[in-house]
């Protein structure tokens, strides 16, 4: 082929690759928003081999991408929860990947969709009391059931570290939930518990809101 | 000494090699790469740099190991230097122990250079050393030794493109033998025999696998990590014998 005719097919070649692509791309962009595929956990736990945490971190920033651009173009979210199910499946351990999943999953209506994932750190680590407590705070900024955002927090509270306002917590989900007795009972259990005096002073004066006498030390 | 001697020229044609250029240039790219990903991961970042830049070099030495191993008879008998070299007081067994020994210096002189692009990458992010990371490098030149192995022993009975195939194929079921096991326990007892044989039959890879743990700062026993090395060392012993068994009795074409 002459140099000539060569530089021809090149440059026509070239240019129909690139307009293609950008048909492509113009295709692509016309389609429905908010479809994200996610293969079954079971298949990327094999397919992965011995890169499972790679896998898990490869879906979570496809995860990060799709939830990103889902915020600010229409808000379609579709196929989180088994996105972010697959992650840890793959990672149990990816702290990130619960709080920023519980977060997103309760921010587009599917607050017990986020403490189901929450569930499966704490069945992997059951000692620790973030995740029942960020269910709760779940529950409590995105869902609509305080008795169980209560439980979440009453839950955490009993476990080593938890912060002290977890009982308090639980305490005020009760009173939400008209639940008077299970709230001065959490109420109680702080006023007598509580090392730091400020919360036993917010115990005292909310066993006094509710009429409630102080219990015997 | 003869070995050595076999070993020593063989590293020297690898170090040669546009494959292990062209490996090293991919995995410092890749992990340089990592820093970029970090920095997408929203609050993931120092975890998805240790995660990706341990997974680059793992999965770079085993796809060498695989690659060096397919060609390393296939070459030596296409270039007719197999010819030259058995016709002197040389084994065949020495022969295959050299080549071994020598595509497995080249594979731990990338696994240096990469572990040192990626100590250096961690020690400019966390401004400290982590001896830990040693733990995991050091089984991932044994992992891909353990490759070459395999690999060398498919050569001795397929074609190069085949061996690439089954080497392959073995690395899945490797990494995968526990997943196996765990079906196998939830069926009939004769499955469950069956997938037991399996699991202890083929060369369990999980064993040399300890980035995923690392990477949280868990630490690992040393009798943990001395037994894999052993297992290591017995596996390479196995698959060398097997293969130099076979091509003792092979008619050089």
């Amino acid at each position: 082929m002459k140099p000539l005719r060569s530089v021809l097919v090149l440059l026509v070649a070239g240019s129909c690759a690139l307009g293609s692509l950008v048909r492509w791309e113009t295709e692509a962009a016309a389609r429905p928003a908010g479809l994200l595929s996610v293969p079954p956990a079971a298949a990327l736990k094999l397919g992965s081999m011995g890169f499972r945490n790679m896998a898990a971190d490869a879906l979570y920033l496809r995860f990060i991408g799709y939830w990103g651009y889902q915020l600010t173009h229409g808000r379609n979210f579709h196929n989180l929860y088994p996105l972010l199910s697959a992650i840890v499946e793959l990672d149990p351990r990816f702290h990130a990947a619960y709080e920023l999943g519980a977060l997103a999953l309760g921010d587009s209506g599917e607050s017990l969709k986020a403490v189901d994932l929450l569930a499966k750190g704490a069945k992997h680590d059951p000692t620790n009391w973030w995740f029942p407590y960020q269910a709760g705070m779940t529950l409590f900024f995105f869902g609509d059931d305080p008795l169980l955002a209560a439980k979440y927090f009453e839950r955490a509270a009993e476990l080593p570290g938890a912060p002290p306002e977890a009982g308090y917590f639980a305490a005020r989900m009760y009173e939400r939930g008209a639940r008077t007795e299970l709230a001065v009972a959490t109420w109680r259990a702080i006023y007598l518990r509580a090392g730091n005096p400020s919360i036993r002073e917010v115990a005292k004066r909310s066993l006094e809101k509710l009429g409630e006498p102080l219990p015997a030390p | 000494m003869i070995p050595l001697a076999i070993a020593s020229i063989t590293l020297k044609e690898a170090l040669r090699d546009k494959l292990l250029h062209v490996a090293a240039l991919f995995g410092a790219l890749l992990i340089g790469f990592t820093l970029l990903l970090g920095g997408l991961s929203a609050g993931a970042d120092l975890k998805i740099i240790q995660d990706f830049g341990l997974g680059t070099i793992n999965a770079l030495l085993v796809l060498l190991a695989v690659f060096l191993g397919s060609r390393l008879i296939s070459r030596d008998l296409e270039q007719r230097i197999v010819y030259t070299l058995l016709s002197k007081p040389i084994t065949r067994g020495q022969f295959l122990t050299g080549k071994f020994l020598g595509s497995s210096a080249a594979l731990w002189c990338l696994l240096a250079l990469l572990g040192l692009l990626f100590y250096g990458l961690m020690a400019l992010i966390t401004r400290r050393f982590e001896p830990i990371y040693l733990g995991p490098l050091v089984l991932f030149g044994l992992e891909a030794m353990v490759m070459l192995g395999l690999t060398m022993l498919f050569t001795t009975m397929t074609s190069p493109m085949l061996s690439i195939l089954y080497a392959l194929g073995f690395y899945v079921l490797g990494h995968g033998s526990e997943i196996i096991k765990q079906f196998g326990e939830k069926a009939d007892p004769v499955a469950k025999a069956v997938s037991t044989m399996i699991y202890y039959g083929l060369p369990n890879l999980e064993t040399f696998n300890l980035k995923n743990q690392v990477v949280y700062g868990e630490t690992f026993a040393l009798g943990q990590w001395l037994w894999a090395i052993a297992y290591g060392a017995c596996l390479i012993v196995v698959l060398l014998t097997l293969a130099n068994l076979i091509f003792a009795r092979k008619e050089l074409p």
